[in-house]
């Protein structure tokens, strides 16, 4: 008798004998292998064959099923098995892969319809293995090992592909108000529950619990120096260096952020500029918008802690900054200057049409040269009150751009470091009361932000943490600000009356609107990348998402 | 024909609530047995619909079995501009339950083909064994759905062009400007309510008082088309004090007798107790 192997329906080992299939239902210890007919329960015929499956040696009882042996039905299981075999090779289309079984087979008893169901068979097989194998291809990353080479930023987890998540048990921020909402999540972008509903007619795949947490858009941070110990300006592999504060700012609820290079030599520029690519956060860090480059058109009067015989002038125009900073500007976000160089309003014009953003600081220039700036294209002011003339009644300077009547009402933004230290609680008080709308949260951290409390060098420098402020060893004088992101939105809640709503969006909604990209971040619109955090009620950080996937959670230090 | 008397909105919200929990939960819905539910839109059921995302939010119904069909549709309006009866339903209803997306059918007003959207809706009821329960409103002018004063009692799911009334009363949801008002809407048929096994209708306020009373104390007539509801074998219509201002008080005083009597189809003392459900 010719034994014929194939498989069930589901998977099992079968044989074909006469036309009969058996169904493997045992291994003997001599090796032999027990097959029993498979049409019904009921019907007792049993076959053994050797453990090699060729040759039957026994036969038990007699087919009490009503079942007539078909050879059509047979050959259509072996072709539907020796389809599913051929599912591993993915390169093949499943079309191709049809169509050279059937070359293969001449003359048979198959219909049409055998073949049809054949082949869709082998669709769902590919459908449903699909994920499976993509995960094999491309082993997911194990969470500590930070690999500092092309991370797959930006792509959504394999196992997660088109699943949709729905973040319930918690507070939104929706239209400039705190409201009870579910938030809906799929392939990394926020998606609108509505659609989903009526035109897909599925629900959600994952739900989970945020246990009344509040929701809000990652912070965006436009303004940072380093952290870490890591010193953006002074460092000799800046990949590292930036992916290592992008990783610890996840910490602090920040999902995108600006490196900063405060004023530097020509060849620094050159250096760093090239090789600090905008990018999209993931598990391994922040989100990178683009550089800022904080200098070195600055006022040497008003230089704070940057080095003066740096400093310059583009007194030729464009070419003199393009000969600091390199002619490749593709990874620029924002560049400050002070407006009351000469030849500023034709730069701000220049670096504007390469879509940079302009921001006035560090300068000693009046309101009639900030207005000019900003009728030229800056929309933005670096760390307002600091490093620019201070408010006079009669020449309000820099600080007077918040209620000029010569610029449009919806620019200039404004960075404030609201950590308690650099800015006085009445003078950001102020400036809320004053332009609330273009407030924008900036941390302008150094690089012991993130240490902790006590001494540590800086090349030739010694620092010392006390606290929140950070002063030169034996002096009280401010190195820089060391305050995270989250201290600075608490902080900011706490001085003024602004509430939740608007103390977070001073960190999320207004620097996207600077930056021009809340198409994507810095709100929890239906459209938008799916980076936002998980706070509590006093503002602190329970975790942190990119993409949709959790990159940072309070948990985990528990 | 029940009529069901409660002292005001919110108790009228509550009673109708309990009653559609009370249905639903003795007809046992499973998956091979959905409860095919009809409903309405508007500012009168919206109450109702609280109360439901109330008991489903305290584990004592479920929507998992559930199969609704809504009354109406405005005809050319996008499916997310915030007044059509889409995203109505889904804020206020869909939203917060755990009904299956594709057991809610609402009609399609920007459908290529509105003849075959309707018959394709009145197949969909056929298919799902016809609806249980028929829940709906009334308009000032007697209508049920958009069947228009003149509408025929026989009708089935179509088309509608809304009449001047019905606009205006419609305007206050589109910022009491008229003319951003659709005037046409998909509707479903006062032939098609009455083939639900039962009707239950919400008229709240003494505005729909006059309605009312064409309703149930005159007779049979295509110019206020709920009244074709007294050719329905089991109708229930809930209605609040100020409604019955136009009715004559010895309709009034019967009905109110018979609360109590009306009032155990809705309480479940001994589940209502188990999961918190105060009773009425």
């Amino acid at each position: 008798m010719e034994v014929k192997h194939t498989e069930t329906n589901r998977g099992n080992k079968a044989i074909i004998v006469d036309g009969y299939v058996y169904r493997k239902i045992n291994t003997l210890k001599n090796g032999n292998i027990v097959y029993i007919c498979s049409v019904s329960k009921n019907c007792k015929k049993s076959l053994t064959t050797d453990s090699d499956g060729v040759n039957v040696v026994k036969s038990r009882n007699q087919h009490s099923c009503k079942n007539e042996p078909n050879e059509r039905k047979a050959e259509a299981r072996q072709l539907r098995v020796r389809l599913k075999k051929q599912t591993q090779d993915y390169i093949k289309s499943p079309a191709a892969v049809v169509k050279s079984e059937l070359t293969r087979i001449e003359d048979s008893n198959l219909q049409d319809r055998d073949i049809r169901n054949a082949s869709m068979a082998l669709y769902r097989h590919r459908r449903k293995n699909l994920i499976t194998v993509l995960e094999s291809i491309a082993p997911p990353q194990a969470p500590l090992e930070r690999v500092l080479t092309t991370s797959q930023s930006g792509e959504v987890k394999m196992s997660n592909l088109g699943r949709i998540f729905k973040y319930t048990n918690c507070r939104l921020i929706r239209g400039g108000d705190l409201i009870t909402d579910d938030l809906w999540v799929r392939d990394g972008i926020i998606v609108n529950p509505e659609e989903i509903f009526f035109q897909e007619k599925v629900s959600a795949d994952v739900v989970v619990d945020c246990k009344g947490a509040i929701i809000c858009a990652g912070f965006i941070d436009v303004q940072i120096n380093g952290a870490f110990g890591e010193d953006f300006s002074n460092t000799d592999n800046i990949e590292d260096c930036v992916s290592k504060v992008a990783f610890g700012i996840l910490a602090h609820g920040v999902t995108s952020f600006c490196p900063t290079i405060v004023t530097s030599s020509g060849s620094t520029y050159k250096q760093v500029v090239p090789r600090v690519k905008k990018r999209n956060g993931s598990e391994e860090g922040a989100g990178i918008l683009g550089l800022h480059l904080e200098g070195p058109f600055i006022s040497k009067e008003k230089r704070g802690a940057h080095d003066v015989d740096l400093i310059q002038t583009f007194n030729n125009g464009m070419s003199d900054v393009t000969k600091i900073y390199g002619e490749d500007l593709s990874n620029v976000a924002i560049v400050t200057l002070a407006p009351e160089l000469e030849r500023s309003a034709e730069v701000i014009r220049e670096l504007v049409s390469r879509g940079i953003k302009v921001s006035v600081g560090h300068s000693v220039a009046n309101l009639i040269q900030g207005e000019e700036a900003v009728n030229s294209g800056a929309t933005f002011i670096t760390h307002l009150f600091n490093a620019m003339l201070p408010f006079h009644h009669r020449d309000p300077g820099l600080i007077g751009l918040l209620t000029s009547k010569r610029v449009p009402s919806d620019v200039p933004f404004y960075g404030v470091i609201s950590d308690g230290i650099h800015t006085h609680p009445a003078a950001l008080r102020i400036a809320y009361r004053v332009d609330q709308r273009g407030m924008v949260l900036v941390t302008d951290a150094i690089s012991a932000m993130g240490l902790p409390e006590g001494e540590h060098r800086f090349g030739s420098q010694t620092m010392e943490i006390k606290g929140r402020r950070a002063v030169i060893k034996g002096t009280q004088t401010l190195c820089g600000s060391i305050a995270t992101m989250d201290m600075c939105v608490q902080h900011l809640r706490k001085s003024t009356t602004c509430g939740t709503v608007k103390a977070l969006e001073a960190a999320t909604f207004h620097p996207a609107h600077f930056l021009g990209i809340t198409d994507r971040k810095g709100t929890l619109d239906f459209g938008t990348d799916a980076d936002f955090i998980l706070l509590d009620d006093d503002l602190k950080v329970l975790a942190t998402y990119i993409g949709g996937e959790c990159v940072w959670s309070r948990q985990e230090l528990e | 024909m029940k009529l069901a008397i409660l002292d005001n909105y919110v108790k009228v919200s509550e009673w109708a609530a309990k009653y559609i929990k009370r249905r639903i939960l003795d007809f046992n819905p499973g998956p091979d047995n959905f409860f095919t539910l009809g409903l309405p839109t508007g500012s009168t059921p919206l109450g109702t619909y609280k109360k439901l995302i109330e008991f489903h939010k305290a584990g004592a119904l479920s929507f998992k079995y559930v199969k609704t069909f809504n009354m109406d549709e405005y005809v050319g309006l996008p499916r997310d501009h915030p007044e059509s009866y889409h995203s109505f339903m889904w804020t206020n209803f869909f939203k917060h339950i755990d009904i299956q997306p594709e057991n809610a059918h609402i009609l399609d007003g920007n459908a290529p083909d509105v003849m075959k959207e309707c018959d394709d809706f009145e197949r969909k009821i056929a298919e799902s064994g016809g609806i249980e329960l028929f829940v709906g409103g009334i308009g000032p002018d007697g209508h049920i759905a958009f069947n228009e004063p003149g509408s025929s009692l026989v009708s089935r799911t179509r088309i509608k062009t809304l009449n001047k009334d019905t606009i205006m009363a419609n305007a206050r949801f589109f910022d009491g400007d008229m003319s951003k008002v659709p005037r046409q809407a998909l509707t479903v048929g006062v032939g098609t309510v009455m083939d639900a096994r039962e009707v239950m209708i919400l008229i709240t306020g003494a505005h729909k008082a006059l309605a009312l009373h064409k309703a149930i104390e005159e007779g049979v007539c295509h110019m206020w088309t709920v009244s074709a509801f007294q050719q329905h074998p089991r109708s229930i219509f809930v209605c609040d004090e100020d409604a019955t201002l136009e009715l004559k008080v010895k309709t009034v005083r019967y009905f109110k007798d018979l609360m109590t009597i009306h009032n155990q189809l809705v309480d479940d003392p001994v589940n209502d107790k188990i999961k918190g459900v105060k009773s009425s």
